[in-house]
């Protein structure tokens, strides 16, 4: 249903005059166009904007950084984007009790650099920090390389604060790091891609900045010898903050990043230890540290923005850590046979392997179903995070998932019209 | 509508040939001992209680029950303190302590496959001369079940560092309040859709029956060095305890009793607690050796900036776990100084902690009955104990007990930090949240549990309806045999 941005600003009232205009090229999601874009610049507007597609029926987007937007299906429709950008406030941060909340549009690197100045952080790295929005990171629990260390999303999340579809305001946790009263409305909403309501803020428990951090990185190795030794890691009593194994998806040598946090001794006997254990595998190592090393962070998690290209698919695999040997054994046997070239890298001690892979399009679709059964029958799963329309047309972004009948009920309850981002999450939520 | 007695009877006779004698518990004497949790003050006995073995006949059990419209109350241990697992007039209980399998290891991933019935403790000592263990520990941890604290989203001293159970739990095998068996989550550290891990842990019973559970393993750190410090006063301890975590130092646990519970611990236990502290912290490192001997190093200095008086450090495992014991039996160790007691579960931002003592002890000089306290210092989550001698003192109690939950949320905290609401804190939940809030938080129970028949009546004060009914209208067959009428 096209509607006209005059309508709906006129429904917003005075106050956002501004917030309203014609959506453009740039405001298309995964190839769906919407007709309005509002950019909200506080709860009651956000909730008001609710109000108005509810009542009318409308198809809303909900757009924060739109550094995932190429995540799950292209939605079903989408008649206003919603994007969360003018919300970007600092709600509250007590350096004391070690929490902050954030509104959604607030950038992951703007939050980093208020919590900075009491020499604390929101431990979460994921790629694109600057472009990243606190609603978007929990929309999608996207996590880094540290993960291993201190969790994802989900264990840092302690309170939400959404607007439902109907435009009803609600919260959920609160703000302290223990709370067990009530269901744990911030969990449900961490991964669930707009599809339950309209993040608005939340609050985080916070990690003080670590004293010293330091990489050593081993090259020259094939990806099975340090897939092994990542789970010998895992096995020790060292305490890294990230274990990653990095390669193409050929054959070829790979490297092996492990990031050591904490006082300037131990992360540097640590460093030692992990050079000694790699000494038999005959690689090159090298130890980073200050820039250097935030450099090879930086530049390891910078995938390109979405849509980057036609012939290009982007995966994250969820896998149990000892597996990935095997697993990478298939993707390296399918991509000699397919013609499919690509890089990756498994962040071994917790098990998600990002992977992106070009190649022609039905050696794409081919090397997808592949290796989502490969990694399903070890216990794990793939989902497709970004990919041209040719291939998530016939390749489940998502794949089979289960208790999804359980999943269309909580839908239903908190969107019965399916107004927010439809089609976008698992079987076709 | 509450079951008739021929309906019920009914029921048993078609339960007892899923489980069979053994596993049916209909006996007024016995049903009694299932008539509270750990809440003995909140007492109500079953209609039934069963016992299942595997996931069929807790599946069977569940179908049962929908079918004749009796509602069903899952329980583990029966540890609870808030009443999570309280029969509801007519209700059958379905016990989960015969589920007591431990169905995989898998050192490599870290993970364990458990039943619901396999106690917490067991776990680590399934797994510990691997030097693996697994991390929440409540203090009960010797008699509470995996199955409760899923449902409890139980903590422990040492969440501080290694989160709640929800940080622990992958996947389980769950039975749906219909009657289905679902994976939920999985081994993998995801799982794509809605983390409804991430929500049936801590559910308080009300979203279905876990019957396997997946957990993650921690690995034992290299060095663990565990300092009794006493100090003057609860203020000066927490002056350490922010000292400590605004130095950047994570400890994995930090523990505070003031001088009312140390005089009970000591008592039970002579762990060696100083009697004459007027508070004592219980600091815990672990780590790296190297990274451990350098914070302990600050700890102390922090802690004699503040004013300890005394530091000891526990000198190996066999001290640690004598410095423990006090501090986890403080709870039962109360009996020594009062027969009756209200234990507490408030949570406060920790800054707040000094301030909230204070008003504490204001409550308590006001209502007239003495209120002892241990807490988790390090995020905050205060036991306060709420002693009442005379059990005519109930109420007063329990008005104090409250009126300390009112003062933990107007500072910015919770009423319950790993307890659970149960039936206990319901009249608080709106202290908290808004009614919005609290039907928003209900739509999760209707997608799960929409007839609402698992666990009725506990966490929110007001059931919402889930609009449409569950599934068409069958008639009973006792119904349909002039045996029984609906209401």
């Amino acid at each position: 249903m096209a509607i006209a941005a005059g309508t709906l600003a006129e429904a917003l009232g005075a106050r956002a005059v501004g917030h309203v205009r014609a959506a453009g090229d740039g405001d298309a999601v995964a190839g769906v166009r919407p007709t309005v874009t509002v950019e909200p610049t506080t709860e009651e507007e956000v909730a008001a904007v609710l109000v108005f597609a509810d009542a009318e029926r409308l198809k809303v987007l909900i757009r924060g950084g739109g550094t995932q937007s190429g995540l799950g299906h292209p939605p079903t429709g989408g008649d206003i984007l919603l994007s969360t950008r003018g919300l970007d406030r600092l709600v509250e941060h007590e350096p004391g009790d070690m929490t902050a909340t954030a509104e959604a549009g607030m950038t992951l690197a703007d939050f980093q650099a208020a919590l900075g100045r009491a020499g604390q952080w929101l431990a979460l790295d994921p790629a694109l920090p600057s472009a990243t929005t606190i609603g978007g990171i929990v929309a999608t629990a996207v996590s880094g390389p540290r993960r291993l260390r201190y969790g994802g999303v989900r264990d840092q999340i302690i309170g939400v604060r959404i607007a439902r579809a109907d435009g009803t305001l609600a919260k959920g946790g609160g703000k302290v790091v223990k709370n067990v009263a009530g269901f744990d409305l911030p969990k449900l909403l961490t991964g669930s891609l707009g599809t339950l309501g309209v993040i608005v803020s939340a609050t985080f428990r916070l990690y003080p900045q670590a004293l010293s951090s330091r990489t050593v990185i081993i090259r020259g190795v094939e990806a099975g010898p340090l897939c092994d030794l990542a789970v010998q890691l895992n096995a020790t009593t060292l305490v890294p903050s990230a274990i990653d194994v990095v390669g193409g998806a050929g054959d070829g040598p790979c490297a092996l990043a492990v990031r050591f946090e904490g006082s300037r001794a131990a992360a540097e006997e640590q460093t030692e230890q992990v050079r000694a254990l790699a000494a038999p595998l005959g690689g090159v190592d090298n130890v980073f540290t200050d820039n250097d090393e935030a450099d090879y962070w930086r530049e390891a998690a910078g995938p390109a923005l979405p849509g980057a290209s036609e012939s290009t698919v982007r995966l994250k695999v969820s896998l149990l850590p000892a597996t990935i040997r095997p697993w990478l054994a298939t993707l390296r046997d399918r991509a000699a046979r397919l013609a499919v070239s690509g890089a990756w890298r498994a962040h071994a001690g917790h098990g998600l392997v990002d992977l992106r892979l070009t190649g022609e399009a039905a050696a794409l679709r081919a090397i997808v179903a592949d290796l989502r059964a490969a990694a399903v029958v070890q216990g794990g799963n793939l989902v497709v995070t970004d990919a041209p329309p040719g291939i998530l047309a016939v390749v489940d972004a998502w794949g089979a998932v289960p208790a999804l009948a359980i999943m269309r009920r909580v839908k239903e309850q908190f969107d019965p019209h399916g107004t927010l981002n439809p089609g976008r999450f698992v079987g076709g939520i | 509508m509450t079951a008739t007695a021929p309906m019920i009877g009914e029921l048993a006779r078609e339960i007892e040939a899923v489980v069979g004698p053994q596993g049916l518990i209909s006996r007024p004497e016995q049903l009694r001992v299932y008539e509270s949790d750990g809440l003995t003050v909140f007492r109500q006995a079953p209609a039934l209680v069963v016992l299942p073995v595997t996931t069929e006949e807790v599946r069977d059990v569940v179908r049962l029950c929908r079918r004749y419209g009796v509602p069903f109350v899952p329980r583990g241990s029966g540890t609870g303190l808030s009443g999570g697992a309280l029969p509801v007039e007519g209700c059958v209980v379905i016990g989960l302590s015969k589920m007591q399998r431990i169905h995989e290891v898998d050192l490599a991933n870290q993970r364990i496959v458990v039943e619901p019935g396999v106690l917490n403790l067991w776990v680590t000592q399934k797994v510990a001369p691997h030097g693996y263990y697994y991390a929440p520990d409540p203090s009960s941890q010797q008699v509470c079940s995996i199955g409760g604290n899923v449902a409890e989203n139980s903590g422990g001293a040492h969440c501080l560092k290694y989160g709640f159970t929800v940080n622990h739990v992958l996947g389980m095998e769950i039975v749906t309040p219909d009657g289905d068996v679902v994976e939920i989550g999985g081994a993998a550290v995801e799982t794509p859709g809605y983390d409804l891990p991430g929500i049936f842990v801590g559910s308080e019973g009300m979203l279905g029956i876990c019957t396997k559970i997946t957990l993650r393993l921690v690995r034992r750190a290299e060095s663990i060095r565990l300092s009794l410090v006493a100090f003057d006063s609860t203020d000066a301890a927490g002056e350490a305890v922010s000292g400590i975590i605004g130095a950047g130092i994570v400890p994995s646990a930090i523990e505070m009793m003031d001088n009312l519970a140390i005089q009970a611990t000591e008592a039970a236990t002579h762990a060696g607690y100083p009697l004459d502290a007027g508070a004592v912290l219980l600091v815990e490192l672990d780590g790296r050796a190297v990274e451990v001997d350098e914070q302990q190093g600050q700890v102390e200095a922090i802690c004699r900036a503040a004013g300890a008086t005394e530091i000891r450090i526990a000198r190996d495992a066999e001290e640690r776990t004598l410095f423990w014991k006090g501090r986890k039996a403080a709870f039962a160790a109360m009996g020594r100084l009062s027969p009756n007691y209200i234990v507490q579960d408030g949570v406060i931002p920790r800054t707040k902690l000094p301030q909230v003592l204070r008003e504490i002890a204001a409550l308590g000089e006001q209502y007239g009955l003495r209120v002892a306290n241990v807490f988790h210092a390090g995020d905050g989550n205060l036991h306060p104990l709420v002693l009442y001698p005379d059990k005519d003192d109930y109420e007063r109690a329990e008005h104090l007990a409250g009126d300390i939950l009112k003062t933990c949320v107007a500072h910015g905290g919770s009423i319950t930090g790993e307890h659970g609401v149960g039936v206990e804190k319901q009249p608080y939940m709106s202290a908290m949240f808004t009614e919005a809030d609290m039907e928003t938080h209900q739509m999760i129970r209707c997608a799960f549990n929409p007839g609402n028949l698992c666990n009725p009546g506990k966490v929110y004060p007001t059931p919402r309806l889930c609009g449409e009914t569950p599934g068409k209208y069958t008639p009973h067959p006792l119904e349909l045999a002039g045996v029984a009428d609906r209401f």
